[in-house]
């Protein structure tokens, strides 16, 4: 939250605040801002809940595959995570078999920012099963990195869906390894001709397709981009 | 088997140092030692309900 000094005086006394000059009222703004930012919370993370209860969010969902029992369980899954990871920069996964469209695993505790760390429980799981479809939450509101894309392939799983803090959602796959080195040499490469890490990024995955058996998208409420 | 994805994007100094130009060649290099490796596919069967998905 953006304090200004008139909303500063609900949490102090009008009284304590007319006490003190405005220097020390500023500092003592920018002590409870800082603090904010220690407890995990970060306000370029925070998610819209209006949008996403919004049907052009559930309709994104529905762009994904021809199953309706599987848009509706994403779409509830991602609401999930979404409002629980609101603010911060940690990130929640789902693990789904496709062929009893169930939720097989999950990592939603993580203390480790913008990365997943799987748990000796999930690892068991995710070795029984083939062709798994994993949903993410990216708080950075990123397209898929380039572990994203390896862990696919790795893991054999079938689809990977990320779903960002700003409403934004990305399908991809990778049938075979990426090289990361030739990878991050492209984003450095657009990030020089000017282009904004993000810009970089999704550039970079465009250039990945044509030369890597990857398939990616962003996810639009009205189909194909 | 991989236990963690990082989001996480670090570039390496080596590649920040370069210009435009020795990027492009050394992607080239970089694309040309990674195709002269034998790469597994991916192979997955269909699942059970016959979801496709529209890429």
């Amino acid at each position: 939250m953006k304090y200004s000094i008139i909303n500063y005086t609900n949490i102090y006394n009008v009284g304590e605040c007319k006490a003190m000059t405005e220097e020390i009222l500023v500092e003592k703004i920018k002590f409870i801002e800082v603090e904010e930012q220690r407890l995990g919370r970060n306000k370029s993370t925070l998610v819209n809940h209006t949008y996403i209860s919004q049907g052009s969010y559930k309709r994104k969902f529905d762009q994904i595959s021809n199953n309706k029992d599987l848009s509706r369980l994403l779409f509830q899954l991602s609401k999930k995570m979404l409002k629980h990871r609101s603010g911060t920069k940690f990130e929640d996964m789902y693990w789904i078999d496709l062929n009893t469209l169930t939720v097989v695993a999950q990592e939603s505790d993580s203390l480790n920012e913008v990365r997943v760390d799987y748990s000796q429980d999930t690892i068991k799981v995710i070795q029984r099963y083939d062709g798994l479809l994993t949903i993410h939450s990216h708080p950075n509101s990123f397209p898929p990195s380039i572990d994203d894309f390896n862990s696919n392939f790795l893991h054999n799983y079938g689809i990977g869906i990320i779903v960002c803090h700003d409403g934004k959602v990305f399908m991809y796959s990778a049938n075979e390894e990426v090289s990361g080195n030739y990878y991050k040499l492209v984003v450095e490469g657009f990030l020089k001709q000017g282009y904004n890490e993000y810009e970089a990024q999704i550039h970079a995955i465009e250039e990945l397709k044509r030369n890597f058996d990857i398939q990616f998208k962003e996810v639009l409420d009205y189909g194909s981009m | 088997m991989v236990v963690c994805e990082n989001d996480k994007l670090l570039i390496p100094k080596k590649y920040k140092e370069m210009s435009i130009p020795e990027i492009d060649m050394e992607k080239k290099k970089v694309l040309k030692e990674f195709r002269s490796q034998l790469r597994p596919k991916k192979r997955i069967s269909t699942n059970k309900n016959g979801i496709l998905f529209n890429f």
